[in-house]
């Protein structure tokens, strides 16, 4: 990975690691797959979501995805990232949500944390 | 003092009350409107999204990632509204947050931006529906809260 992206993706303090989607990945992450594009909801969740979840859930701390700088994301990345982590990752639905820490400054983005949450809850495994 | 300097003084207290009380209500009805012209612009942009969205489920475009660009900006373009409806929505604001949700869900899921996104009629029918809703929950707001039509 980049060494630019890892700066971003930077551990925050003993208590918590934070990926803020906008600067490690796209302001404009769209689609499923990588035929959908480079910065695909699959992408996201294998490159920057499913190790850091792991380190997360193995040391007990949380993990606080930023949602700051999104200029625009589909429901359908969202889907695909969050709701694949149940899917097709198979992480236990309340672990996630017990981990997960989504953050957002502007009450714009909270339309996609909601999401996120939905998603979560209602994907099973396939 | 005299019958006519109470009078006086009566009338000068009058005139700046009346002043103040003008200016107040000048004030509070600029303020009305400009929220009034809020939920105006944000039913405009759902007018928006519902033609822009319908097309695109419904496959009638021969650019889709296109529309689906158009799709995303005006449904970023809608989200700033949300900033100001928990004030201007009053107690409706749990159910446009509800409302909001779903149609984010609805437009921008399923195989959206995606190159497997194939036409969806049911999918249009429920935007087009739920469009309607979220304008209707708006202007009930506009009506109920604002006594504007």
């Amino acid at each position: 990975m980049d060494p630019e992206i890892l700066e971003h993706e930077k551990t925050m303090s003993e208590a918590e690691h934070m990926i803020e989607i906008s600067k490690s990945f796209s302001e404009y992450p769209a689609g499923r797959v990588d035929s959908d594009g480079d910065y695909n909801g699959t992408r996201f969740r294998q490159d920057h979501l499913v190790d850091a979840l792991q380190r997360a859930i193995s040391a007990g701390k949380r993990l606080v995805v930023s949602l700051d700088g999104l200029k625009s994301c589909g429901s359908s990345f969202l889907e695909e990232a969050f709701g694949g982590l149940v899917r097709k990752e198979n992480f236990d639905k309340k672990q996630l949500l017990d981990t997960l820490e989504i953050k957002y400054s502007e009450d714009r983005l909270s339309r996609f944390k909601d999401s996120i949450v939905r998603h979560i809850k209602s994907a099973k495994p396939e | 003092m005299e019958g006519s300097d109470t009078a006086m003084i009566g009338a000068v207290f009058g005139a700046i009350f009346g002043a103040g009380f003008g200016i107040l209500g000048n004030i509070f009805f600029q303020l009305k409107n400009q929220d009034v012209q809020l939920i105006n612009d944000h039913i405009d942009g759902i007018y928006k999204i519902d033609g822009l969205a319908a097309q695109y489920w419904l496959g009638e475009s021969d650019n889709l990632p296109a529309l689906a660009a158009r799709i995303s900006g005006t449904m970023s373009a809608s989200g700033y509204f949300l900033s100001d409806a928990v004030r201007l929505l009053g107690n409706k604001y749990t159910e446009f947050r509800r409302l909001d949700g779903e149609l984010y869900d609805l437009i921008t899921g399923g195989s959206f931006q995606t190159t497997d996104h194939e036409a969806d009629f049911n999918r249009a029918t429920e935007i087009i529906a739920k469009c309607n809703e979220m304008r209707s929950l708006l202007r009930n707001s506009r009506w109920s809260i604002y006594w504007s039509r």
